[in-house]
């Protein structure tokens, strides 16, 4: 069978919802079987095309192969019968992650500095240490959520997922991410790591105000990798129901 | 035949049928119905590919890959599990089939009495 029709029906079950695995496995075997066939034809005394042509009958209609394979029960990927889990409380999920990681390395490394530096004489750290420390501080907020947003695309196109699904998740991880403030100061006495949010009280008009700019930014980046995708030809399922 | 209202059910059974006496991979297994059936049943060949899996997915089946020929097939194999439910599947045809067979093969004045 030629390779665009097993594409038009990749494409046809993906968008239907049955998981990603299941297709290529599939599409695998009818290429097997397709091949197999086109042997036994030709062995049989026809001609290569006759031989093909006679082969795609017996392996049946597209439309057949579709709907059968739409009937099992089981194949739909987790992602298209849950998305608002997928694209929803994933991010958010993911951005917890993020944190909780970022805070671990974090406390980690701070602890064995201060065991460096503070014993006996305590000495605060040298200026490059409390820059380092300010860069890994936006991880959670900058670089973190922008990442999420990547595999939310990755997960959404894999999957052709709607597009209206993709974007929310990205809008999320992009913008809860933003307004997480992780920042680390020593003033040669003691040092301190704190946590805020601008979307949690006690409100701060500061706080909100920069995750604003971090939103924008991350969006920014967000919308750019999206655009990059796009003029590779990349195209998430607008009209999917999923 | 290719009447779906008659071959519900009919391919799992075959297939499973045909797998619990020796491990197949699909094209083997389509051309054993074939020869088995004597073409009596004619499906698209693809068609058995999603029985297949969602058998496996049921734990009805197993598979394993294996080189033959320097191609990699997927053979599959009956289950335990797969085993009783062959055993339930050819308890349910064989009751249709008796009574389809009563039915049809009964007197014309014995049709009309019922």
């Amino acid at each position: 069978m030629p390779q665009p029709e097993f594409e038009s029906l990749r494409q046809r079950l993906l968008c239907a919802g049955i998981a990603p695995r299941h297709v290529d496995r599939y599409l695998g075997e009818l290429r097997d079987h397709f091949d197999d066939l086109v042997r036994e034809k030709i062995a049989g005394g026809l001609d290569r095309r006759h031989a093909e042509a006679e082969a795609r009958s017996r392996l049946g209609d597209e439309s057949v192969l579709a709907e059968t394979m739409l009937e099992q029960p089981g194949m739909r990927s987790l992602v298209s019968r849950y998305p608002w889990a997928a694209f929803v409380l994933g991010p958010i999920a993911m951005l917890v992650a993020a944190l909780a990681a970022t805070l671990a390395i974090e406390i980690a490394v701070l602890t064995l500095v201060s065991q460096v530096y503070r014993n006996p004489s305590h000495l605060p750290p040298p200026a490059w240490f409390i820059t380092m420390v300010g860069f890994w501080n936006a991880t959670p907020s900058l670089v973190a959520p922008v990442a999420i947003a990547g595999v939310v695309y990755f997960v959404g196109l894999r999957q052709r997922m709607s597009m209206r699904w993709v974007l929310l998740g990205a809008v999320i991880a992009c913008t809860l991410g933003a307004f997480q403030q992780l920042t680390f100061s020593d003033n040669g006495y003691h040092g301190e790591l704190s946590l805020v949010s601008g979307l949690m009280p006690p409100f701060s008009r500061g706080v909100f105000l920069e995750g604003v700019v971090r939103a924008t930014v991350n969006l920014t980046v967000a919308a750019g990798f999206a655009w990059a995708l796009s003029r590779r030809g990349v195209r998430f399922s607008r009209f999917s129901g999923a | 035949m290719n009447n779906p209202n008659f071959m519900n059910g009919v391919p799992e059974l075959l297939v499973l049928r045909l797998l619990e006496q020796q491990e197949m991979y699909g094209y083997e297994l389509v051309q054993a119905i074939r020869a088995r059936t004597n073409d009596a049943i004619s499906l698209g060949e693809g068609v058995v590919y999603p029985i297949l899996h969602a058998l496996e997915q049921q734990g009805a089946l197993k598979s394993r890959r294996k080189a033959v020929n320097g191609r990699t097939r997927i053979y599959y194999s009956v289950t335990a599990k797969g085993g009783k439910h062959l055993a339930r599947l050819i308890e349910q045809w064989s009751r249709i089939v008796e009574a389809v067979t009563r039915t049809v093969t009964e007197a014309p004045h014995a049709a009309a009495r019922i």
